[in-house]
């Protein structure tokens, strides 16, 4: 019985990322674009919970929609309303997007096809913060720490950018 | 694929109980569904509930900060007045302004109400009643307790109107800005208990509640129910809905039952924060003699109540030093209490110290945080010049 409900909560939530992330290029509004990321990487979230990824899923809302598309949303308050965007130029433009996302497409699916997938050994249903947490201060401190370092001078170089003297 | 459990121990039971019956009289795949719809609708009921208890508590203790007597015609003492308030949403005329962005108008209360309504699975109402022990229990409440601020904007946004719109992005900066301190006011916590799950929080404070942690708990608590404060938007930071300047806000265009839904998210949110305190701090079910489930309600409740004398007592904050507070003196003093927590926790004071030599040492350092704070702030207005205070003696000055 629970193999069917994940496979139909499975089902809802990939249409609903699809769907979104097709609602993110396709909305002439800025502000409905925003909304469509925000119904994206809330499916994306969903199907981390249903791979067991819970910490993953919490930290994917928290940072992506508390953070991220609430500051893209305050930016977008800013621009006048009913502005409805213009549409793709025709020709080089739309050629030039189409080789693009073709091309990432193609990336995307031979990394799929071409993976070695390997099962999980352990049992799905373990916490999985306590694994993450040991990796991110032994195993994988070093990248840990150079991310954080990098994410603190690109802050100090926007305050830099801010700042009126 | 496999969903974790998420249903045991007492509601569990009643939830097996509820599925035996039902798979007694219907095949499977309608018995499953109806015992989780069940389940929702009792969720819902409890939270309106609570919700109506807040309401007339609210109305009751304001009424009597400012001398006068509150609700009191509809039963007695007034109780019944949410359930007529109730009716009167009920029954209004639902309107949509004609410029509105109409999808977005309509979903902006429900993008509201329903994570607040689902941060109750993980709330530990007793050690046998928490729906979901989930292992990131307070990363997940951290997490729907940004969507309530999303609803808010759209509401702002798709209205049309300018002053909801300023309501609007006052809350998407208020939320950017106080989401941070509020993230970091838990985490020691976490480090104390060693878990991030509010059941597994709950059941780390046997012993001592992390209000007794030196330093840390007082410091962490005041901090976290600050933060707490601005991020349901509720007096002295309801910036966002402040009437004297913009009205009612982002809610400006709304009425009847949608207004309803934006009030009813707001009061889940006070429940769910107080008792978010009570249990990181005041050992959410722990207590004697009594039950755990009037331990939760009694700390949440009090809690609660301090919320309803902070609306009745602080004015309300101007915008520079809303900004001022988080970024200037909570977020330094968050990094602080990390650090301290970490000592505190490898120092094992808690395990040496019985509960009331831990008390004293919170007491003394409350005593003489206070002072200090109040010396510097003398010492602040001193040096700045204090222009307000000067622009009211030239006007007494001049006045003669």
């Amino acid at each position: 019985m629970t193999d069917v409900i994940a496979t139909i909560a499975f089902w809802v939530f990939a249409i609903s990322a699809v769907v979104g992330a097709l609602g993110v290029v396709a909305a002439r509004r800025v502000f409905h674009n925003a909304l469509f990321l925000v119904v994206a990487l809330g499916s994306t979230a969903a199907i981390y919970v249903l791979l067991s990824a819970d910490f993953l899923a919490a930290v994917q809302i928290l940072v992506y929609v508390g953070a991220i598309v609430i500051l893209m949303l305050f930016a977008i308050m800013l621009t006048p309303q009913a502005v409805e965007l213009p549409s793709f130029a025709p020709g080089g433009q739309q050629f030039a997007g189409s080789l693009v996302a073709l091309a990432l497409f193609g990336l995307m699916v031979g990394a799929i096809v071409t993976g070695p997938w390997a099962l999980a050994a352990r049992p799905l249903d373990q916490p999985t913060s306590y694994d993450l947490g040991r990796g991110l201060l032994t195993t994988f401190v070093f990248p840990f720490e150079l991310a954080s370092l990098v994410l603190l001078v690109g802050m100090i170089g926007a305050i830099l950018l801010a700042r009126e003297d | 694929m496999q969903i974790p459990s998420l249903l045991n121990d007492l509601i569990g039971q009643i939830g097996g109980l509820l599925q035996a019956i039902f798979e007694a009289f219907l095949p499977d795949w309608l018995a499953v569904p109806l015992v989780v719809l069940v389940g929702i609708g009792v969720t819902v009921t409890f939270v309106a509930v609570v919700v109506m208890t807040q309401v007339w508590a609210e109305r009751k203790v304001i009424a009597r900060i400012q001398d006068r007597v509150g609700p009191n015609r509809v039963g007695p003492w007034g109780i019944f007045q949410s359930v007529a308030d109730v009716l009167k949403l009920l029954t209004k005329e639902d309107i949509v302004p004609a410029k509105a962005d109409r999808w977005v108008f309509v979903l902006a209360p429900l993008v509201t109400l329903v994570p607040s309504l689902m941060i109750f699975a993980v709330l530990p109402f007793n050690w046998d009643a928490t729906i979901a022990r989930l292992d990131v229990g307070i990363l997940y409440v951290l997490a729907l307790a940004t969507f309530p601020t999303l609803g808010i904007i759209m509401a702002g946004w798709a209205s049309y109107n300018n002053y909801t719109l300023l309501g609007g992005m006052r809350a998407a900066a208020q939320l950017i800005s106080y989401e941070v301190p509020e993230v970091l006011s838990v985490l020691p916590i976490v480090l104390l208990a060693g878990t991030m799950s509010l059941w597994g929080i709950s059941a780390a404070q046997e012993g001592t509640w992390f209000i007794l942690a030196p330093i840390v708990g007082p410091l962490g608590f005041a901090l976290f129910f600050t933060a707490g404060l601005a991020e349901l938007n509720r007096s002295p930071f309801d910036l966002p809905e402040a009437e004297s300047e913009i009205i009612a806000g982002f809610h400006m265009e709304y009425s009847g039952m949608r207004f309803a839904l934006f009030f009813l998210a707001e009061y889940a949110n006070s429940f769910s924060v107080s008792a978010l305190a009570a249990t990181l701090f005041f050992g959410g079910w722990q207590g004697w003699l009594l039950p755990g489930y009037v331990w939760f309600f009694v700390k949440t409740y009090l809690l609660f109540l301090v919320m309803i004398w902070a609306r009745g007592t602080l004015p309300r904050l101007r915008y520079d030093q809303l900004m001022g507070l988080a970024w200037k003196i909570l977020l330094p003093l968050t990094l602080v209490n990390v650090v301290l927590a970490a000592l505190v926790k490898e120092s094992r004071i808690m395990e040496w110290f019985p509960a009331v030599g831990l008390l004293v040492i919170n007491v003394i350092v409350v005593f003489l945080g206070f002072h200090l704070y109040n010396f510097a702030f003398r010492v602040v207005r001193r040096n700045a010049g204090a222009p307000l205070l000067e622009g009211t003696q030239a006007a007494q000055a001049a006045r003669g």
